[in-house]
């Protein structure tokens, strides 16, 4: 079986911590680039079209990442209910029970997410111990992450792609197609 | 009967081309022994019907006689020698007989022209007298089908023979096709095709991967970056697998759990059970690795 066909069957379930860290480690990069690319524009425009200098450090900073973090996430949670780091690996936020994602429990899920770390990472554990793989956060807004990506567009595209590769080699003759 | 047989021409039936002449004063020799022969003919008969009378009335009376009995066993010793004599006589004269209708009958066949016969039957008169429909009525056509063997009766028959004796394009030249075509109605032949059972039929997995159609999957949707991200998804889905597994182990956990959301797992079993894994495939995965940041 085809890593894509492979990974077809997995729609729909419980998604892995592996995934969910490269989608946070994703977000987090995105965060910061952004962060520090915004934060840049800002300065240089307020030197350019001021007289006075833009200096952001210490508190000041930490505390203008964590908002820009909130903004990011809770936008992106309230609105797609997957944030892009999540995109790009194929995860969706649901409700516990396999429902649809709405605004209000969006909303506590962002403002309990902090607690995961506040409680020094124990927040995270409900991914490794639990089967549901629901962090703190999770439980306490009622959500569940799942693998959500089109697999079977993917799996057309593979199945495509190889196919091309496979006339190209056999001088383009076509196989009869079987039926299943 | 003088002039029949003597320069006659002979009947139509009976011509005596080639047949031998008789003698003039040989003819009227029988014609007169005939006509004494069926004169005395008629007086015997005519005197045996009376003496018969006579004698039924005769044999009664004598019956009620008496010595009757010893009347009859000398009477019948005196004519059973007459009898022998008689029996003796019969038989030769039936030998006679037979010898003389041995030469007479290959004669008479000689004379006679079956042809002339055969031409004055008429032959439809003949058949106009038959009901045919009450023979036909009379024959009983499931008995003769059951006798007939139609196995065997197939097997002598050499198929391929009779289909080359056939003229097939003569046959469809008289044929109008369109006439034939436009009596037929697709819409409902259309009706009765279950399209949707043939697309479940149909194997869009070797489709893709076997003709053009695949290309242009590949052409529309394909690029370097999507081919790259549904590795990259394939191969992390593998990966939470893994350490799902590892995980387990160190927990010593049996059994599996829920795999996905309830109202997910739901819809996945009413749209039928997933693709079996493959030997060797990772499992769903379960758990996550310890001390991990995740959203």
């Amino acid at each position: 079986m085809t890593p894509a066909r492979d990974a077809l069957r997995f729609q729909g379930h419980y998604a892995g911590p592996v995934s969910r860290l490269l989608a946070y480690a994703a977000d987090t990069f995105l965060i910061s680039v952004l962060y520090t690319a915004g934060l840049a524009l800002l300065r240089f425009a307020v030197d350019a079209a001021t007289p006075w200098t833009l200096n952001v450090e210490g508190a000041v900073f930490a505390v203008g990442a964590v908002v820009w973090a909130g903004l990011y996430f809770g936008a992106s949670w309230t609105g797609f209910a997957r944030s892009p780091g999540m995109s790009l690996l194929g995860l969706r936020i649901v409700r516990a029970d396999g429902s649809d994602l709405d605004r209000r429990h969006a909303l506590i899920r962002l403002f309990a997410f902090p607690l995961a770390f506040l409680t020094l990472g124990l927040g995270f554990l409900g991914i490794i111990l639990r089967r549901t793989r629901q962090a703190l956060y999770d439980n306490i807004a009622d959500t569940a992450v799942i693998y959500d990506w089109d697999a079977e567009a993917a799996k057309l595209r593979e199945l495509a792609t190889r196919g091309g590769h496979r006339r190209q080699v056999g001088g383009g003759a076509e196989r009869p197609v079987s039926s299943a | 009967m003088d002039d029949a047989s003597h320069g006659s021409p002979g009947t139509d039936l009976v011509p005596l081309t080639g047949a031998r002449v008789v003698p003039r004063e040989l003819v009227r020799g029988v014609d007169l022994a005939l006509g004494v022969g069926v004169r005395a003919g008629g007086v015997a008969v005519r005197l045996v019907g009376a003496g018969r009378e006579v004698a039924r009335v005769g044999v009664r009376a004598a019956a009620v006689l008496p010595g009757t009995g010893a009347a009859r066993r000398a009477l019948s010793a005196v004519t059973r020698p007459l009898a022998a004599d008689g029996a003796r006589v019969r038989r030769r004269t039936v030998a006679e007989a037979q010898r003389a209708l041995e030469w007479a009958v290959p004669a008479i066949v000689e004379l006679i022209d079956v042809d002339a016969i055969v031409q004055r039957i008429d032959a439809d008169a003949l058949v106009a007298t038959i009901d045919v429909d009450a023979v036909l009525r009379r024959i009983d056509t499931d008995a003769v089908m059951a006798a007939i063997d139609v196995d065997a009766l197939l097997q002598r028959t050499d198929v391929n023979a009779l289909l080359r004796r056939v003229d097939l394009d003569a046959a469809l030249t008289g044929v109008d096709l369109d006439e034939v075509i436009g009596r037929i109605d697709v819409d409902a032949i259309a009706a009765r095709v279950d399209v949707n059972a043939i697309v479940q039929r149909l194997d869009v997995d070797a489709v893709v991967e076997q003709t053009e159609l695949g290309t242009i999957v590949a052409r529309s949707t394909s690029g370097f970056a999507s081919e790259a991200l549904d590795l990259a998804r394939a191969q992390t889905v593998g990966v939470d697998a893994l350490v799902t597994r590892l995980v387990d182990r160190l927990l010593r956990r049996r059994g599996e759990g829920p795999l996905g959301p309830p109202l997910l797992m739901r819809e996945e079993d009413e749209e039928g059970p997933a693709a079996p894994p493959p030997a060797g495939a990772p499992s769903p995965p379960e758990t996550a690795p310890p001390e991990e940041p995740a959203e």
